[in-house]
């Protein structure tokens, strides 16, 4: 066993990264669509007609669980255990542990609140449809923290490619 | 806290903090657009007739289309307000609502006590929508046994009754139902957890303080009838409004001046219909952040206040019309809407 973590650990770490990325991005997204939808159907059970509007608010916080898989991916694939021997060293599979964390956790809270916003932009969008293009722009504002993490995350992935341990 | 007054079941059911009503609220955002605004109540002022008013409302989704009767119109867009919140809430958060419907049991419990002391059956006296059904009421009293109300009902009706069977005496027989009804309302506001409920509970037990005050005043009742007057709030002293009281008007408005509802002091002036208006205005000015809120169960509660005071203002409407009364005295006595 204790053989089998020497030899593994880096890989471990490493899978243990692209998990986060993947699942706590993920779970994130699912509990803002999950907010933003239950707004929606509310609107949409008043009034059908604006479905479209309220679909396309929905959708938003969805992005994060787009950039953990993204990550998780280029995880996977960097170290080898997708197409690959997978033996990487236990300091590198810490660097790719790390490197996903960024959007692993503000990709969590991020689509939580996104969430939250698009459900008050869909009460926006219930009261004045026309006002749909300014009720779209505050969820919009929260992405910009998911993006931030997303571009820390890649930068470090590619990072640790590159250096050797 | 005494919780004498409170109501067991609201305690038991208090809503979780995280509770979102995402859904509900969403749904309630697309309602407020059939809401009257201001100037749609301008436009139904405006209508020449009676039958053009009706119509104006039918086309603005009110009523059944069969109902002529300005009560049949008003009753029916009341009941499609609570059909809408039954359907947006389970029986447990419905409960948050009850003290809404406080009123409407105390109302209830004097006039079943009143009808059991006349032993004559009065039509029309019972008012549907409380909490408790009518007719556990009407057993409780003919039985003078008030056991199946909740305890602090059951109380307030004991005191009540023995005063009324012993003295004759209704007016005090109402002044103890009715200060019972705003301490229950006022601590059941408290227990849901909710501030906007809370307020709502506040506001109506300064209301009818103020009340109490003005028309005690006039009247010049004594000592004793205050103390069964007054019930007890946060935002106003009953002790200092009692003393107020006991020494005229102008020391009711000095008292009013020195806390948050010195604003009241020219509707009160003015005359007891301005007053009134001042209290809807300003129940609506406590709601009003409501339209900015996306999630609790406030902006439902909101909307159930202003849709009452949209009913209010078009029942001050239609009874102008049918009464042929000048649009400037319907105008002075409309209530601000929400929208």
């Amino acid at each position: 066993m204790i053989q089998f973590l020497q030899a593994n650990m880096g890989t471990i770490l490493a899978l243990l990264g692209a998990a986060l990325a993947v699942g706590l991005a993920g779970a994130g997204s699912a509990r803002g669509v999950g907010v933003a939808g239950e707004a929606a159907a509310g609107v949409v059970a008043e009034d059908p007609g604006k479905f479209g509007k309220v679909m396309v608010l929905q959708l938003l916080p969805g992005t994060q669980g787009i950039y953990g898989l993204i990550i998780g991916f280029i995880t996977l694939s960097q170290t080898g255990i997708l197409g690959g021997d997978g033996g990487i060293t236990i300091a590198k599979g810490l660097v790719y542990l790390c490197a996903c964390l960024p959007i692993a956790i503000a990709g969590y809270f991020s689509a939580i609140a996104q969430g939250k916003a698009s459900a008050a932009s869909i009460g926006v969008v219930a009261k004045k449809p026309d006002q749909f293009g300014k009720a779209m722009i505050f969820p919009i504002m929260v992405e910009t923290y998911a993006i931030l993490a997303l571009l820390v995350s890649i930068l470090a992935i590619s990072g640790a490619a590159n250096v050797a341990f | 806290m005494d919780k004498e007054f409170l109501n067991d079941e609201l305690l038991d059911n208090a809503l979780l903090p995280d509770e979102l009503f995402t859904s509900q609220v969403a749904q309630i955002r697309a309602k407020e657009n059939t809401l009257l605004s201001d100037q749609a109540l301008t436009q139904l002022m405006q209508c020449q007739t009676y039958e053009e008013c009706v119509q104006f409302l039918l086309d603005k989704g009110w009523g059944p289309a069969g109902g002529n009767t300005p009560e049949e119109l008003l009753r029916a867009e009341k009941d499609k307000v609570w059909d809408l919140m039954h359907q947006l809430c389970s029986d447990k958060e419905m409960h948050m609502f009850d003290i809404f419907r406080f009123s409407k049991d105390y109302h209830n419990l004097k006039a079943a006590i009143k009808e059991t002391y006349m032993q004559k059956e009065v039509p029309n006296i019972y008012m549907d929508g409380g909490t408790i059904p009518i007719e556990t009421i009407r057993k409780a009293a003919a039985d003078g046994d008030f056991s199946p109300l909740p305890v602090q009902m059951m109380k307030a009706a004991e005191e009540a009754r023995e005063i009324l069977f012993h003295t004759g005496d209704s007016q005090t027989c109402d002044v103890i139902i009715d200060r019972a009804a705003l301490l229950a309302m006022n601590q059941a506001g408290k227990a849901t957890g909710n501030q906007l409920l809370s307020d709502y509970a506040e506001l109506k037990c300064v209301a009818a303080n103020i009340n109490i005050a003005i028309r005690a005043c006039k009247a010049n009742k004594s000592i004793d009838f205050l103390q069964h007057a007054f019930a007890e709030c946060d935002s106003i002293s009953v002790q200092k409004l009692m003393a107020a009281t006991r020494n005229g008007l102008d020391s009711i408005y000095e008292y009013l001046e020195q806390t948050s509802y010195a604003d009241a002091i020219d509707a009160i002036k003015e005359s007891p219909a301005a007053f009134d208006r001042w209290c809807d205005n300003r129940m609506m000015k406590l709601i009003r952040p409501q339209k900015y809120n996306a999630f609790t169960i406030s902006p439902l509660a909101a909307y159930v206040l202003a849709k009452e005071n949209e009913i209010k203002s078009v029942r001050i409407i239609l009874s102008g019309k049918v009464n042929q009364l000048p649009e400037e005295k319907v105008k002075e006595r409309l209530r601000d809407s929400y929208v």
